[in-house]
């Protein structure tokens, strides 16, 4: 199976999850199986220093290798995605772990790990 | 605005079975490994102060210290929407019409109608001259197994004696979220516990006064914004986030 995951700033991905984007505070989501796997941190318009993990895990039996990550590495934007395009159909079995950080004028903060295995955007640490 | 950056492609295997719970910890367990092996700080860690060189490590930021008369004198985007918030909701109003579910991300106009994971601490009354509105902040969740729904914070705007502010906390214990502050910056401004204090701004945009704190429960922060800058000002937010605290 071909796939591209990318790094995706602040582009104008204001599509599918609009109604979860943060508006007045930062949010943060994960999903799963969803044709694309992602972890995504966004405030919209409101530029910070972010760091987004997203691991995408598949094969359980092997773990130190099943799985891969997409990195952001730090950047300054109002959406911090690490999203893998087209990697998994609706219904499949990857398990996304997101890890979200936010450097707060050096500071380094943990905001909020999420984890999903399925589509909905109701999906944070638990699933 | 930054180009998509492209990282990889690759070539993964199918799969097709629905994964169980001991499965995901396994792949938990990995995961976290693989973020310590990194120098990465891991779900549930605590707050910690360390020395400013040991973040840089990791995250390569360099501090910048503020001016003489205590602030960074440079504009304040946070300052400006806060001093004209309710142009703000104006402009998102059209956007946010169709919203009504618990996981939807628009603006609150009552506490009761936030769905929260835990029980909010918010705002003392007494404090409030003005409720503008609550919105959600950090993760919504929906675990029935843990009995965990709602957000894992939340953002409550209003308007105090002397300024507009926000304040938002995030609840660890939902967010298993954790933190690293440079000692060198640190203090214990509010009831003793890991504070941060900064102020920004100019007369164009106006100030933010922002006060950070950190216990083993939340991570809090309030952000109020003036047109002045003055040290009063900022030791009267000072106090507003002790009482915050002690609510």
């Amino acid at each position: 199976m071909k796939l591209k995951c990318s790094i995706a700033l602040a582009t104008s991905l204001f599509v599918s999850t609009i109604s979860h984007a943060g508006f007045y505070s930062t949010t943060i989501h994960s999903r799963a199986n969803c044709i694309n796997n992602e972890s995504i941190t966004w405030f919209k318009d409101h530029y910070f220093n972010w760091h987004v993990i997203s691991f995408h895990n598949y094969d359980v039996n092997h773990p130190s290798k099943g799985y891969h990550a997409v990195d952001t590495g730090k950047v300054y934007t109002w959406r911090a995605a690490a999203v893998c395009w087209g990697e998994a159909a609706p219904g499949g079995s990857y398990f996304v772990k997101g890890f979200h950080y936010y450097i707060d004028r050096g500071h380094e903060i943990l905001d909020n790990t999420t984890e999903a295995s399925g589509c909905g955007l109701d999906k944070g640490w638990w699933d | 605005m930054k180009k998509l950056l492209v990282a990889s492609l690759c070539l993964l295997p199918t799969v097709n079975h629905a994964i169980t719970e001991a499965e995901k910890e396994i792949f938990r367990a990995e995961n976290i490994r693989v973020l310590k092996e990194k120098g990465y700080m891991t779900p549930d860690s605590g707050v910690e102060l360390v020395p400013r060189a040991a973040l840089r490590a990791t995250h390569n930021v360099a501090y910048t210290k503020p001016n003489k008369e205590g602030y960074y004198n440079e504009s304040s985007p946070r300052a400006h929407e806060l001093l004209h918030f309710k142009e703000v909701i104006r402009g998102y109003k059209t956007l946010e019409a169709p919203m009504n579910k618990p996981y939807e991300s628009h603006m609150r106009y009552s506490i009761d109608e936030m769905p929260m994971a835990y029980t909010l601490i918010g705002v003392p009354q007494e404090v409030i001259t003005e409720f503008i509105g609550i919105a959600p902040s950090g993760a919504y969740l929906d675990d029935p197994i843990q009995h965990v729904k709602g957000w894992s914070g939340a953002v409550e705007f209003f308007k105090t004696s002397f300024a507009t502010c926000a304040y938002t906390e995030s609840n660890l214990y939902v967010s298993h979220g954790a933190a690293r502050i440079a000692e060198e910056e640190a203090t214990n401004d509010v009831n003793g516990k890991i504070t941060l204090i900064d102020t920004s701004g100019n007369p164009e945009t106006g100030y933010l006064y922002r006060i950070k704190w950190f216990d083993n429960f939340f991570i809090r922060e309030l952000e109020c914004a003036n047109m002045t800058y003055s040290i009063q000002i900022k030791e009267k937010v000072i106090n507003l986030a002790n009482i915050i605290d002690k609510k």
